[in-house]
């Protein structure tokens, strides 16, 4: 098992320096539940303008613009920016598919995980971390504030990959419990045999800024195989009688490109930001370049 | 296609191998299990590979289907399979295998006729099936059986392998004998085999110059000819006659004939040669040809040769010793046996001759109108009498011939005699009961004795019947038996003749042959044959084949022969003092030491026209049975399994890449 046995192997204190500089950028401004350092789509009490509106009975009467009135005669509300927090929330592959590779597809997701929610920990939004496989959970939810960051690796370091994977339920079940709208980050190969695309729906469906990080392992992309082999799938025991040759490595390679290809495309069209890595990428690079590069940190 | 080993070893080899390989490829393969992350896109990818396969139904089973081909090829290739027009192959096969002279004919890249006929007949061999035997006859003069029938093929090669040229003439009838004896089974005579031993099938590889074929009757079975040979272009010496002058004996008159057998006019030049030194050579221009290129193979050799096709060459050289004497050919053409004759001239020697008569005045006298170098007149009592050394040198008689008139002896010293009403008192020769007034019914005016004589203006009043041992030739023939005869004994060689001049009585003359002319001419002839002068000036040359026998010096036990190929041989010297040497199978000088100065050479030559003509025979036929003609391939099985080997390498290439790139998983 490629799990983090310690909180530095997946941040160490320099790196989190780095991140301190970073902020989650949400292409999307949602509802927060409380205030928080990000304007809100909701107008409130922030001392930024944003808008009059016609006075109705009910309305607080300290926010009637009085200079309107005097010289209209007419009772105008002024609407103000309500700054509120944002919901991240990453959802984490734990299937045993992740615990494949070297590096090992989990450890690299963890440390990812780790740190965009020590990024929406730093600029107080609200961090939600799920691992899942078959089943959803357990999760660590509403997490605010960088003194939790110490909660969220306990949870990564604790977070075992086991089971098949189940995305389409893991997302439904996602998308039930946390109705409110905000940036929505998963992390996993998406090999999985239920398919992706109904979960994503769910996911779509819950208007979330939608982000897919696919990470491979460099095994899986590049399979060094040779033999007469029986390939057993991890995660449910499938087994697979093949002959490695040129022609079936080929094969396999143009199949693996189809699939993220088409994995990109789904994506695309829908407004889900993906983005494909391997393993092999330092994941500090990830972070650094890949994710500001694709607008998910600024 | 056929089999040539039985049925069963092919059967026996894929029962075998198939079955296991079967088994082999239904165990499951071994595979080596890896934990991978998913399957999902190694399924896609294995599908996809299947569904983009030709043949998808064979694809599964395609290495254990070529598998399956490359023992299948394997096991009939084991069977020997040969490709061959007939399957009808008679079990037991004669190879009658030509070795005379003709079959020497060059045919080009090195090749003679024999070799050619040696490849074809090991193709046969090589043919051959387990249950199939065959025997080995090789013939020219006479027939060898080299070996008998087997099926062991080595053996048969190695006997095919063993076969030699000879020089000597083709004759057919002994090799069919042989061959005929030997397919004979034992038994069929008395009704009992006949039907258990399948007849033998003779094969004949030769060029078709056999002079007896036409005579030659297959009693048994069939034969089938395979025709050798294309050359057609040959030119030879055909005849060579060395003669001491008649006046002058110290000179050598040598006389050749040479004969053009070609379908293209030739000229050749003849070099003479005196104990190996070139002495002069002689052109020979414009020999025409035969006949057609393209009609020679269907003719036959015409008795009588055409204007221009022969010429005759004549030398006279000063030679005053004996000589080895070369005639050589100028030029290539097919045949080299032909392109040189021998002889070895004797020293000049007149004849001496020694009368025993009771009072013959016409022998008498006709005998000293002889050209005699020594003549003498014994009456009968004087011969019986007088002293051995006086009749005897060196344990043979002192004259060249002796001329018995009307008596009858046994005091025979080895040498040559003629008799007139008496007989040499030994074994098989007798005289009988008085014939009278009988008519000379038949001769033979070809010998030499009787060249120029007119035997049917010759009348005789009575004889005495001759009983003669077979080997006796018979010159003068009456309806009561020989009249005059010749019988050629170890060393002696008697011309007998049943009358006398005279009768009983010795009073009234016995016939009027004494007033005739022809009776000189008969003294001529008769005393220079008897005296080995029919071609005097040489020691008659042998044909190849023929024995040579020569006298050795007394005491001796083995002769050393050296012959012209250059090997020695020793022959065992007989009780009469003589020695025979019968391996004459190349033309040349034989060097025998014999311890005798003029006994130690003698000459063999092919000089034999139908040899010479090499036009390969398209017309052959023999005088009954089953012939078929055969260019030889057409019979013979063509192994078929090195293709198969082929086709198992190609399949097995094949099955290798398909395996190495796993195109079909």
């Amino acid at each position: 098992m490629a799990s983090a046995t310690t909180y530095s192997e997946l941040l160490d204190p320099e790196f989190m320096n780095r991140l301190e500089r970073l902020d989650i950028v949400s292409r999307k401004i949602f509802a927060g539940r409380m205030k928080g350092e990000r304007r809100s789509k909701r107008k409130g009490q922030s001392v930024e303008f944003a808008d009059y509106r016609n006075y109705v009975v009910g309305d607080d009467l300290r926010f009637l613009d009085w200079n309107i009135y005097g010289r209209l005669e007419k009772l105008f509300i002024k609407l103000f920016f309500e700054e509120e927090d944002l919901h991240v929330s990453i959802l984490l592959d734990c299937s045993k598919s992740m615990d494949f590779g070297s590096p090992a597809k989990a450890l690299y997701a963890k440390r990812v995980a780790a740190a965009l929610a020590y990024v929406g920990l730093v600029n107080y939004n609200r961090v939600t971390l799920c691992g899942y496989s078959d089943q959803f959970g357990p999760e660590q939810a509403g997490v605010r504030g960088r003194h939790l960051i110490s909660k969220v690796l306990g949870y990564l370091v604790n977070l075992e990959p086991a089971g098949a994977g189940n995305m389409t339920a893991a997302c439904r079940h996602f998308a039930i419990r946390h109705p409110q709208r905000g940036i929505v980050i998963v992390l996993s190969d998406f090999m999985d045999k239920g398919g992706y695309e109904e979960g994503l729906r769910y996911l779509l469906g819950r208007h979330y800024d939608l982000y897919a990080i696919q990470m491979l392992s460099p095994q899986e992309i590049q399979p060094d195989l040779v033999g007469d082999l029986r390939l057993r799938d991890v995660e449910d025991d499938d087994l697979a009688e093949v002959t490695i040759s040129r022609a079936l490595l080929n094969r396999y390679k143009q199949n693996l490109n189809a699939y993220c290809g088409q994995l990109q495309e789904y994506c695309s069209r829908r407004g889900i930001t993906y983005l494909f890595t391997s393993t092999e990428v330092p994941f500090d690079q990830l972070v650094l370049t890949y994710l500001r590069r694709r607008g998910l940190l600024r | 296609m056929n089999f040539l080993a039985p049925w069963y070893i092919p059967v026996l080899a894929a029962a075998a191998t198939i079955p296991p390989l079967v088994l082999l490829y239904f165990l499951k393969l071994k595979r080596r299990e890896l934990p991978i992350a998913s399957t999902l896109l190694w399924r896609r990818s294995v599908e996809d590979l299947q569904v983009n396969s030709p043949f998808q139904k064979l694809r599964s089973n395609l290495l254990l289907i070529l598998q399956l081909l490359i023992l299948i090829l394997a096991a009939l290739a084991i069977g020997e399979p040969v490709r061959r027009g007939s399957a009808d192959v008679e079990q037991s096969m004669t190879l009658l295998i030509d070795q005379s002279a003709s079959m020497g004919a060059d045919e080009g890249d090195g090749q003679t006729r024999l070799s050619i006929a040696k490849e074809e007949a090991l193709k046969v061999v090589d043919g051959m099936t387990t249950t199939q035997r065959a025997m080995v006859i090789t013939f020219a003069d006479r027939a060898n059986v080299l070996t008998s029938f087997t099926g062991d093929k080595v053996l048969l090669r190695r006997a095919i392998n063993s076969i030699t040229q000879t020089d000597e003439p083709g004759r057919l009838a002994e090799a069919i004998q042989l061959a005929e004896a030997h397919s004979t089974p034992i038994g069929e005579d008395v009704g009992w085999g006949s039907n258990r031993v399948p007849q033998s099938h003779h094969l004949l590889f030769t060029d078709g110059r056999l002079s007896d074929a036409e005579k030659v009757a297959v009693q048994r079975g069939q034969m089938e000819v395979v025709s050798i040979g294309k050359a057609i272009e040959n030119t030879g010496i055909v005849d060579v006659d060395v003669r001491r002058n008649y006046e002058r004996p110290e000179m050598l008159s040598i006389v050749a004939r040479v004969r053009h057998f070609g379908g293209a006019p030739a000229n050749r030049d003849v070099s003479l040669f005196v104990d190996g030194e070139m002495k002069e050579v002689r052109s020979v221009e414009g020999l025409m040809p035969l006949g057609d290129a393209k009609q020679l193979g269907n003719t036959g050799l015409p008795s009588m040769p055409k204007d221009g096709n022969e010429a005759t060459v004549t030398f006279d050289l000063l030679l005053d010793r004996g000589a080895d004497i070369e005639l050589r050919l100028s030029g290539k053409d097919a045949l080299p046996a032909d392109d040189r004759v021998f002889a070895v001239a004797t020293p000049p020697r007149p004849i001496t001759a020694l009368l025993v008569t009771p009072g013959n005045r016409y022998l008498r006298d006709l005998m000293s109108a002889m050209p005699l170098a020594k003549y003498e007149v014994w009456t009968p009592d004087e011969y019986e009498k007088n002293l051995d050394e006086k009749l005897i040198d060196v344990g043979r008689s002192r004259y060249d011939v002796i001329v018995i008139d009307a008596h009858s002896t046994q005091r025979l010293p080895p040498g040559s005699y003629m008799f007139f009403g008496g007989i040499p008192l030994i074994e098989d020769v007798q005289r009988g009961e008085l014939i009278e007034r009988e008519l000379f019914l038949d001769w033979d005016d070809t010998h030499p004795v009787l060249r120029h004589v007119a035997i049917n203006s010759i009348s005789v009043f009575s004889w005495r019947k001759l009983d003669l041992p077979p080997q006796a030739t018979t010159l003068i023939e009456s309806s009561s038996g020989p009249v005059l005869a010749l019988l050629n004994e170890e060393r002696h060689q008697f011309l007998l003749c049943a009358f006398s001049f005279f009768d009983d009585k010795r009073e009234l003359l016995n016939t009027d042959w004494v007033f005739q002319e022809g009776l000189v001419v008969f003294m001529h002839n008769a005393l220079r044959y008897l005296a080995g002068a029919s071609t005097l000036g040489q020691h008659p040359p042998a044909k190849p084949g023929e024995a040579i026998t020569v006298a050795a010096k007394p005491g001796r036990s083995t002769v050393a022969v050296h012959r012209p190929d250059g090997r020695t041989e020793d022959v065992s010297v007989r009780s009469s003092g003589l020695v025979s040497y019968g391996q004459t199978d190349r033309v040349g000088l034989y060097r025998l030491e014999t311890g005798i100065p003029d006994q130690s050479e003698r000459a063999v030559n092919l000089t034999d026209d139908y040899e010479s003509f090499i036009a390969p025979n398209q017309q052959f036929r023999i005088a009954s049975g089953q012939v078929a003609a055969g260019s030889g391939s057409e019979n013979l099985r063509k192994p078929l399994w090195q293709y198969l080997l082929l086709a198992l390498g190609a399949v097995l290439l094949f099955e290798w890449f398909i395996y190495n790139k796993r195109v079909f998983i």
